[in-house]
């Protein structure tokens, strides 16, 4: 009998032993300030378990004993990582303290954003502002040292990265990209982003390629308190001031305003002043602990002056900060190419958030201009100061023989008056007519948007995601007078072809009249998506659903000589119906591995600017205007050991039927003329491999590294056909069709200019315990390639527009010469962050620096051929001398610039 | 407390930058230099061959070319006087629509000190230079430098007074300045053609009621190319120009030419 209580006790004992319960309890606190934080994430690694942290800090969770790593987390703060063995019935482990993440908070506050994205109809905007809400690693370094470079993730354009404001889609109608500046200079309020990378899951939109953002601006949901920031910098701006004051949490009403300014006379370019303002103000009213009404307002006014790309010989003479749009006028600087943006938004949401029903709702009006200043010219020379023919290469590559003198008189002219001489211009227009003057291309908006999301939770597994959103955009699109520069009136018909603009007006306008050209176009689009989500123990899997419907349509203001039939009133109309799906697997392996696998097959409606041929002059669209055909695959890694974290990715996406629209003027194998060239039906594939990993070598430092292998290029010959205007009677123009097919263009297999190809970095960051860090990241880029011309690339570059028959020096070997694309130089950029922060009376002081390219490197971002030399003997004639008349032009990287923050919270 | 804190903070939004108005520009971009050469002193430097001045030598000049009629193309000529010019001069520019900055009537200086100086079919040319066989000729003077070297005076353009002359009156000191021909018309054979050939610098021929003949040179670039010759005899200003032993006549824009009377053979 004793034996048998002895044993089923023993035995009672091994059951207790291996499956014996404990409770694990702690108390979350706040480094600094030692405050307790509620809504603090514990996960148990092993088990997927998870819990949050009560009011004071305090959470609870019952596990079987063992070892298991649990990974701390809430937003704004370090995440912790921490190993524990549990033995005993309940273990209690105290207080654990989480740091403030003032890397992350302070990054937030770095620019992105460069003077390539001012030039019009230019594919240079990266996608890093949408990527510094991520805290991927990878994602990380493409956002603060790959950006300056204008490296882009995955080859994507910004158009594919969908970003949303409390659930409101914020892309524009026009290119299919955000406006950053639309809310630029509210970091404060923007802070709360939830991204998510490539072709996840999102809960209350389709989402898209690139991945989607949504900013959550509740103000209950950050701190509440003051805070002051200060910054200089000698970026884009040089001085930055910033206040936000966010309501004391109250349960029903919470609000927030923010205010900053930014300015410079000169950015790192010379003559780019920027000048912006921003105000934002949100009020949430919470009808009960799940209802919320929100009300946010947006006004961020930014004017900058901007630059412009340059060829090799204008680099080598002027260096990489030239800028030759502006000039000195009565001692201060002028620059005419202005470009002012100001869209003030308004949105109203209702938000629902039960246990099982979550809706998202929301209406927002945007309206507001859009201009970009232009010093135009009228029967008088060209005032560019780097103009082709003001340059030496103008005189070498002259027809009749190098002239090696005038070109050094030209040389040494340029240095001596390298910027536009603007009184000069005003004394060309002392006649009353125009010679010179400035005016805007303007752009002004409205815009209605309309959207609704709701989530159920169906079954415990199964939830179910959908929604509709409803755009409507009015676009106002003109040029007007800014300044006559003395001149009394201007006379507005083209001076090409001698042919008016507006046959129903007067040629003579003034001051703030409309000129040159005037059109809307309206446009509107029902999206709705559906999505189911299956979540399981150690797998999960989506498959999503999106409908849309496209339309737009453009609606003429003035008749123009050139079109008399088809530039006043409407257009057809255009309607686009596009389907698209989605789908993902996500299985952990245990919490160490996990593996991600996504699919998509997209259908997207043309961007405005590439579904009509030449807006500003007629109705025309793109003949076989298409939508286009995106398929997609990726596959996710996940690795989480305990020092060592990372993620590994590959993926392959296919465009099909993509369309582009350029303007330029061509002295081509069959013709001269300014034309609209169509590219249909091109192809492109990009396929990489994204590698990031993270070293915790001790708690204080951690040694990272990133790499991104890409391959972006176009997979087929696209067809090209080139519009102009028949008013215009040149001998050598084109023909009286105004209409060329000039078949395909020998392009497939030739790298796309969306950055630098392939990028590494190797990083250390040091965390000291006295709240200071610093990190540095070594980054090298290559294969970055500029933008081809395609015109080149067709059979009528073969043609000698004074025969109609080949080039006899046109062989294939010779052509090759000139037309292999060729890399632009790879590059290595040191940079340096660091921060401190004091806590003192309640008050919390932060200080962050930033230095880019330490060793002031000089690179190129990206590029552009030029199209003027359209035939084989003029493009191999002016490539004779080394200094071509039409060379290339680039963009240059900033050379070593610095970023200094200091913020108060209180 | 927090109140005020957040007032002063807004009110302390600094950083001034520049608004888009300018007013316009104060000083006009004229100077007033004082000449120290004359035209003939200048001419006098000419050896053999094309040669860059080296010394300061300034000249000063009135404008009487103009090419808003497109009939002269990337050159300015000028006289020492607006009335009564003891010389003429002109200076090969790379510049097109010059008369919007050098109008016609203009006093301009021009800062002689690396400017070349050649000499091309017996008349006088600055500018910069152009090679040709191995040898240096006259060329156009790229546009960058073109402002340090040709400057407005501050003074108002006047209207230069053409000197009145006659075709047998000609003489090589009048090249390059502003004359008038009083009695001439279009040669018969002449009547009915166009000013000039498309594209093309063409020749037409001005006869005086004594039979002596001057060519008008027309340029087939001009705005007024495709008017037909004027049929009447008159009076005809022009720039007086000339290759070797050979004058021409060049019209600035049709204002220049009134041949509305009688012709000498009594046909309208």
């Amino acid at each position: 009998m004793p034996y048998l209580t002895a044993i089923s006790l023993f035995l009672f004992a091994l059951r207790l032993g291996f499956t014996q319960e404990t409770t694990i309890k702690g108390r979350i606190v706040s480094d600094r300030e030692k405050k307790p934080l509620v809504g603090v994430k514990i996960l148990v690694e092993e088990t997927l378990k998870h819990t949050n942290s009560t009011i004071d800090g305090r959470f609870t969770m019952n596990l079987v004993q063992g070892t298991y790593i649990l990974n701390i987390s809430l937003e704004g703060y370090v995440t912790k990582r921490l190993q524990v063995t549990l033995k005993n019935k309940v273990q209690e482990i105290g207080a654990l303290f989480l740091e403030r993440d003032i890397v992350r908070n302070q990054s937030n506050n770095l620019i992105a954003i460069s003077d390539a994205e001012l030039l019009e109809d230019e594919a240079s905007i990266n996608n890093s502002s949408l990527l510094q809400a991520s805290r991927d690693l990878f994602l990380n370094r493409a956002a603060f040292d790959f950006g300056q470079a204008f490296f882009r993730v995955r080859g994507y354009d910004a158009q594919y990265g969908k970003i949303l404001i409390n659930g409101l889609p914020m892309n524009k109608f026009h290119d299919g990209r955000p406006q950053w500046n639309n809310w630029g200079g509210l970091n404060d309020v923007m802070r709360n982003q939830k991204f998510s990378l490539g072709l996840q899951a999102t809960a209350i939109n389709f989402g898209d390629l690139l991945g989607t953002s949504n900013i959550d601006t509740r103000p209950s949901k950050s701190r509440s308190g003051t805070r002051i920031s200060s910054s200089m910098s000698n970026r884009t701006y040089a001085g930055r001031f910033m206040v936000t004051y966010t309501s004391p949490r109250k349960k029903n009403m919470n609000y927030v305003v923010s205010s900053s300014r930014r300015w410079a006379s000169q950015g790192y370019n010379d003559g780019t002043l920027y000048d912006a303002f921003s105000v934002f103000g949100a009020i949430e009213y919470q009808m009960s602990s799940r209802s919320t009404v929100l009300l946010s307002a947006i006004l961020a006014s930014n004017r900058r002056g901007r630059s412009s790309a340059l060829t090799e010989e204008v680099f080598e003479l002027l260096g990489r900060r030239f800028n030759p749009n502006w000039g000195m006028q009565n001692g201060k600087i002028r620059n005419s190419k202005e470009r002012k943006i100001q869209e003030p938004i308004v949105m109203l949401n209702y938000l629902f958030e039960g246990k099982k029903f979550q809706l998202n709702t929301g209406i927002a009006y945007q309206f507001g201009k859009h201009a970009r200043g232009r010093l135009g010219y009228y029967n008088a020379p060209n005032p560019d100061p780097i103009y082709y023919r003001y340059l030496p290469s103008f005189y070498i590559n002259s027809s009749i023989g190098a002239n090696f003198r005038n070109a050094e008189i030209a040389r040494e002219g340029l240095l001596q008056n390298q910027q536009i001489d603007w009184s000069q211009l005003y004394t060309a227009n002392s006649n009353g007519r125009a010679a010179y003057m400035v005016y805007d291309d303007v752009i002004k908006d409205e815009q209605l948007t309309l959207n609704g999301s709701a989530n159920v939770q169906i079954t415990d597994f199964l939830k179910l995601d959908f929604g509709v959103v409803y755009q409507k955009l009015n676009s106002k699109n003109f040029a007007q007078i800014n300044d006559l520069l003395g001149a009394d009136f201007h006379e507005d018909i083209d001076t090409f072809s001698n042919t008016k603009n507006d046959i129903s007006g007067n040629i003579n306008r003034e001051t703030n009249d409309i000129f040159n050209y005037y059109y809307d176009i309206t446009a509107s689009q029902l999206q709705t998506f559906a999505q189911f989500r299956i979540k399981q123990k150690k797998w999960n899997a989506f498959i999503s659903g999106s409908l849309s419907n496209t339309g737009y349509q453009r609606n003429g203001h003035f008749q123009n000589e050139r079109y008399l039939n088809n530039s006043l009133g409407p257009s057809e109309s255009l309607n686009f119906k596009d389907v698209s799906a989605k789908m993902g697997l996500d299985y952990s392996f245990n919490s160490r591995h996990n593996l991600q696998l996504h699919g998509a097959l997209m259908r997207k409606p043309p961007t405005l600017q590439n579904a009509f041929v030449n807006p500003r002059e007629n109705n025309q669209v793109v003949p076989q205007v298409e939508s286009e055909r995106v398929e997609a695959v990726a596959v996710n890694y996940n690795l989480r050991l305990p020092k060592l974290t990372g993620r590994i990715t590959g993926y392959h996406t296919q465009f099909k039927g993509v369309t582009d629209v350029n303007f330029f003027f061509v002295d081509s194998g069959i013709g001269s003329d300014f034309v609209q060239e169509v590219l249909t039906d091109i192809k492109k594939t990009h396929s990489g491999i994204e590698l990031g990993l993270a070293y915790q070598i001790s708690s204080a430092v951690q040694l990272n590294g990133v790499a991104a292998l890409g391959k972006f290029v176009y997979s087929n010959n696209p067809s090209v056909a080139i519009n102009f205007d028949t008013s215009t009677v040149t001998e050598n123009g084109i023909s009286d069709t105004g209409n060329v097919d000039l078949g395909r263009a020998s392009i497939k297999g030739y790298k796309l200019a969306q950055g630098p190809q392939q990028a590494f970095a190797l990083g250390i960051n040091y965390r000291d315990p006295k709240y200071w860090w610093v990190g540095t990241t070594a980054n090298y880029m290559t294969s970055n390639y500029g933008n081809i011309s395609t015109i080149t690339r067709t059979e009528s570059f073969y043609i000698d527009p004074e025969t109609n028959a080949p080039f006899p020096d046109a062989t294939d070997e010779n052509v090759s010469k000139l037309l292999t694309q060729k890399p632009l130089d790879s590059f290595y950029l040191l940079n340096l962050v660091g921060g401190k922060s004091w806590l003192k009376n309640g008050k919390y002081i932060s200080v962050f620096a930033s230095i880019n390219n330490v060793f002031d490197a000089v690179f190129r971002t990206g590029g552009y051929e030029q199209s003027r030399n359209g035939n084989f003997g003029q493009l191999q004639q002016d490539n004779l001398s080394g200094t071509p008349s039409f060379a290339p032009k680039y963009w240059y990287g900033y050379g070593r610039t610095y970023f200094l923050n200091v913020a108060f919270s209180f | 407390m927090k109140w005020l804190s957040i007032v002063l903070c807004f009110s302390l939004m600094f950083g001034c930058v520049k608004d888009r108005n300018f007013e316009a520009p104060e000083s006009d971009s004229c100077v007033d230099l004082v000449a120290n050469t004359t035209y003939l002193e200048v001419k006098n430097l000419f050896q053999e061959s094309t040669i860059q001045i080296q010394d300061d030598l300034i000249i000063e000049g009135f404008v009487n070319s103009s090419d808003e009629m497109g009939n002269f193309f990337s050159v300015l000529h000028f006289q020492d006087r607006a009335e009564n010019p003891t010389e003429g001069f002109q200076i090969e520019i790379d510049l097109r629509d010059s008369h919007l900055f050098y109008p016609s009537g203009s006093k301009i200086f021009i800062k002689l000190k690396g400017l070349y100086l050649g000499k091309s079919k017996d008349v006088f040319k600055l500018g910069a230079t152009f090679p040709s066989f191995g040898n240096l000729f006259i060329g156009r003077l790229p546009k960058t430098v073109i402002a340090d070297h040709i400057i407005v005076a501050c003074d108002n353009p006047v209207s230069i007074m053409p000197q009145k002359t006659t075709i047998t009156a000609l003489e090589k000191r009048l090249t390059n300045t502003l004359i008038s021909l009083e009695d001439v018309e279009i040669i018969e054979k002449e009547l009915g053609l166009l000013f000039a050939e498309v594209r093309e610098e063409t020749e037409r021929t001005l006869v005086d009621c004594d039979g002596n003949e001057i060519v008008l040179l027309n340029s087939g670039f001009s705005d007024f190319q495709v008017t037909p010759l004027p049929s009447g005899n008159g009076t005809i200003t022009g720039v007086l120009l000339r290759e070797r032993e050979n004058f021409q006549l060049v019209i600035r824009d049709l204002q220049d030419i009134l041949l509305l009377e009688t012709r000498c053979s009594g046909i309208d």
